[in-house]
């Protein structure tokens, strides 16, 4: 835009008169060109913009819709839920490179626009450059987002360039890393002037050199990785784990007790309670704290309360009054344990009383 | 809410505004530039034509910088809003590695199943193929052998169970109801037992179906012939159902047009499923799901509890044994019994197991003891009401 401006100006400056006609002509051409490139490069710009415009649309919508949900109970409710676990499990496939489900359970429920699945593609074309030991990749994604990197301080980029510049050395082209070094280390003179040092001393020895080992070690790559990740989750104010696994993590706190790992008191409903899945990832968390007793009739799986007391069995095994009458109706009158199958008469049941 | 959403239509208003003015400026640009073209290469040429070319060129540049300063400045208004209206919680400060760690193929099978129990066979297929691949992939740093063992087990066999309920859920989402009909008159006396009112729904949903053809005749003969048996329990919507029939030609208009919401169909599609799979005895939810519903609700009080516990003690929440504080849960979500004692508020354990006194009061059994100061033939008073027994008279409960 600016370079047009000028272009234009220094047009207007020189005096019209035939015998340079034919140079304003091509100075207006040279114009056009570049106003037909700023035409086509704004053009890919304003889709992007609507498409964010409308993506953050669609996704106040759904959080909206939570507002009109009058019940837990209802199917609103766990329609909505469902497209938020959706919404979860493909950030998580995203984060791990499964990129073919994840596109597919988008387009399944439709929720395109409430995940952002070309970033994460795109930030796994990058981090396959640098585990190819090619820079190139992130240092455009660096200038990209040169102005957010600046604000967080990142250091991403000057270690990219130093990495480049040791890879120089290390095959020991020694005049190409120094002019390397001139136009692309020494801008950072004066914040990283210590590591500029040190890379300038890498000259001096070889790769296989105990001095300088860590400079050359295969590990920078991985951590230039890593800051790659951290950067790039910071810069989309992204956490830096998936979700997914945090919030499976409190619930499965939240649900846990003692009798889940006892086979005897396992619950079909109780994630918990599956020690091949969910009860394998629950074993190092803590178990849920309860302030007030709650008992759940093992028969029936109905909460006992005041309007379904407890009844206890002489035996000690205690079941809902609901449950005991169906057993004594079922069996005429006695009442069979379902646990041990000892035989009782009702008036041998007792009340029980929990506070 | 709403401010926020008026904030957005406002910030897209601006978007659309300044995309129109974009294109239009460099359209009026380059008109102006091929007119002084040709002013120039005629014979006469005017001595005006460059001035005029430059101012136009810089005012219509100057309209495009103040749009898009403009656009900008709306934007971080909206960016603003949105950060005020949703409080920022750091997620980071609740995870704990170790939970988790090295057992990634156990959260990928979760999520296969939950796959499975929804019917969607395919996109678990390949979820599976995937996620394996990249496992190795992953881990190609370091030697891995190739795990013989299926991660996946026990899958084959849900799936078995499921295939049924996957057959009928693809029938309904093309519209057809038979299939699901004639599963819930087969299972029709299980379901009245359980109190569920599957069947009724989906004779209203293919009456509804009938009403959305405008095939009234037909939509009425069904209703005679199906809806018989749930006069008692479903008289109002029957008698709704019947009055909606006048409005068949325009229902979307009319007092009745929640009955054509579409939400209508998944929400007994997700019904149809959770009855499908208690049928067979497996979980009445999903137990993804339901742990990540429970979750996001539980997380509030875990951050909180995080952060309190972190710089009170340093310590990090998942070393505790027990958590410090209750996560509320629904009543439905009890699967377990949990016995505080009204004593000592500790909770009910193998070697602390809750015993009932004679007079039926339960409390645990080291509370027991320090009131029977630990033999078996004192009487002590029970502390809930007047009645004296000995601890020999006390049983165990088993919950």
């Amino acid at each position: 835009m600016q370079s047009l401006i000028t272009s234009v100006e220094e047009f207007a400056k020189t005096e019209l008169t035939p015998e340079t006609a034919e140079n304003d002509c091509r100075a207006i051409d040279s114009m056009c060109v570049k106003i037909n490139s700023l035409k086509r490069k704004l053009e890919v710009t304003k889709f992007e913009e609507s498409l964010y415009v409308q993506r953050t649309k669609i996704r106040l919508e759904h959080l909206e819709q939570l507002t009109t949900v009058t019940s837990i109970d209802s199917e609103e409710y766990r329609r909505w839920t469902k497209t938020r676990l959706n919404r979860i499990i493909v950030e998580y496939m995203l984060r791990n490179g499964i990129f073919d489900s994840a596109e597919g359970l988008a387009k399944e429920f439709n929720i395109n626009d409430l995940v952002d699945i070309e970033l994460f593609v795109h930030a796994r074309t990058i981090e396959s450059g640098i585990k190819q030991r090619r820079c190139t990749e992130c240092l455009q994604w660096c200038s990209d987002n040169r102005a957010g990197l600046r604000k967080m301080k990142s250091t991403l980029e000057f270690n990219l360039r130093l990495q480049e510049y040791i890879e120089l050395v290390r095959l020991r082209k020694l005049s190409e890393a120094i002019a390397y070094s001139r136009k692309y280390l020494i801008p950072y003179s004066d914040t990283m002037w210590p590591e500029i040092q040190q890379a300038m001393g890498l000259l001096a020895f070889s790769p296989n050199s105990m001095v300088y080992s860590q400079f050359f070690d295969e590990s920078r790559w991985h951590q230039l990785l890593h800051q790659f990740q951290t950067d790039h989750n910071m810069l989309n104010n992204l956490p830096s784990e998936p979700q997914l696994i945090t919030t499976l993590q409190s619930g499965l706190t939240a649900l846990k007790t003692l009798s889940c790992y006892q086979t005897e008191d396992r619950s079909v409903n109780c994630p918990v309670c599956d020690a091949s899945t969910f009860g394998e990832l629950a074993k190092n968390l803590p178990n849920s704290h309860h302030v007030n007793s709650c008992l759940v009739c093992w028969e029936s799986g109905s909460i006992m309360d005041e309007s379904n007391p407890c009844l206890v069995l002489p035996n000690g095994y205690a079941y809902s009054t609901n449950a005991i009458k169906e057993i004594a109706a079922l069996n005429g009158g006695q009442v069979i344990c379902p646990r041990t199958g000892a035989v009782y008469t009702m008036d041998q049941v007792r009340k029980a009383f929990i506070s | 809410m709403e401010s926020l959403v008026k904030e957005h239509a406002k910030l897209l208003e601006k978007q659309k505004a300044t995309a129109s003015l974009c294109a239009s400026s460099l359209e009026e640009m380059l008109a102006s530039l091929s007119a002084a073209k040709q002013a120039i290469q005629s014979a006469a040429p005017d001595p005006a034509t460059k001035p005029s070319l430059t101012t136009s060129v810089k005012r219509l540049a100057s309209q495009l910088i103040d749009c898009h300063k403009e656009l900008q400045q709306s934007v971080s208004k909206y960016a603003k809003s949105v950060d005020k209206r949703f409080k920022t919680v750091d997620l980071d400060s609740v995870w704990e590695d170790e939970a988790v760690d090295g057992k990634q193929h156990i959260v990928n099978k979760i999520i296969a199943g939950q796959f499975v129990r929804e019917g969607l066979f395919d996109l678990s297929e390949k979820f599976m193929y995937e996620s394996r691949s990249c496992e190795k992939v992953s881990t190609d740093d370091m030697e891995m052998e190739d795990n013989a063992e299926n991660p996946f087990e026990g899958l084959a066999e849900l799936k078995n169970q499921l295939i049924e309920m996957r057959d009928i859920l693809g029938e309904m989402k093309n519209g057809k109801l038979e299939q699901a009909i004639s599963w819930a008159r087969k299972h029709s006396k299980h379901l009245k037992e359980k109190g569920s009112s599957i069947e009724f729904l989906l004779h209203r949903l293919q009456f509804i179906q009938y009403l959305k053809n405008q095939d009234v005749l037909s939509a009425l003969a069904y209703s005679k012939a199906n809806f018989g048996p749930f006069q008692k329990t479903h008289m109002r919507e029957i008698q709704r159902l019947s009055g909606s029939v006048i409005y068949a030609h325009r229902i979307s208009t009319s007092p009745y047009a929640d009955l054509v919401n579409p939400h209508e169909f998944t929400n007994v599609q997700q019904l149809f499923t959770r009855e499908f799979c208690s049928m067979l005895g497996l979980s009445t939810e999903p137990p993804l799901q339901l742990a990540v519903t429970i979750g996001t609700s539980a997380l509030p009080n875990i951050i909180k509890m995080a952060t309190i516990m972190k710089s009170s003690s340093g310590l990090e929440w998942t070393s505790a044994g027990e958590l410090p504080v209750e996560i509320p849960l629904l009543p439905a979500n009890r699967y377990h019994s949990v016995f505080v004692c009204p004593v000592s508020k500790e909770p009910g354990t193998e070697t602390n197991p809750p015993m009932m006194m004679l007079c039926g009061h339960v409390i645990c059994h080291e509370s027991l003891n320090r009131l029977s100061k630990n033999s078996i033939t004192t009487r002590f008073k029970c502390p809930y009401c007047p009645t004296e027994s000995t601890a020999a008279q006390a049983i165990r409960v088993h919950f």
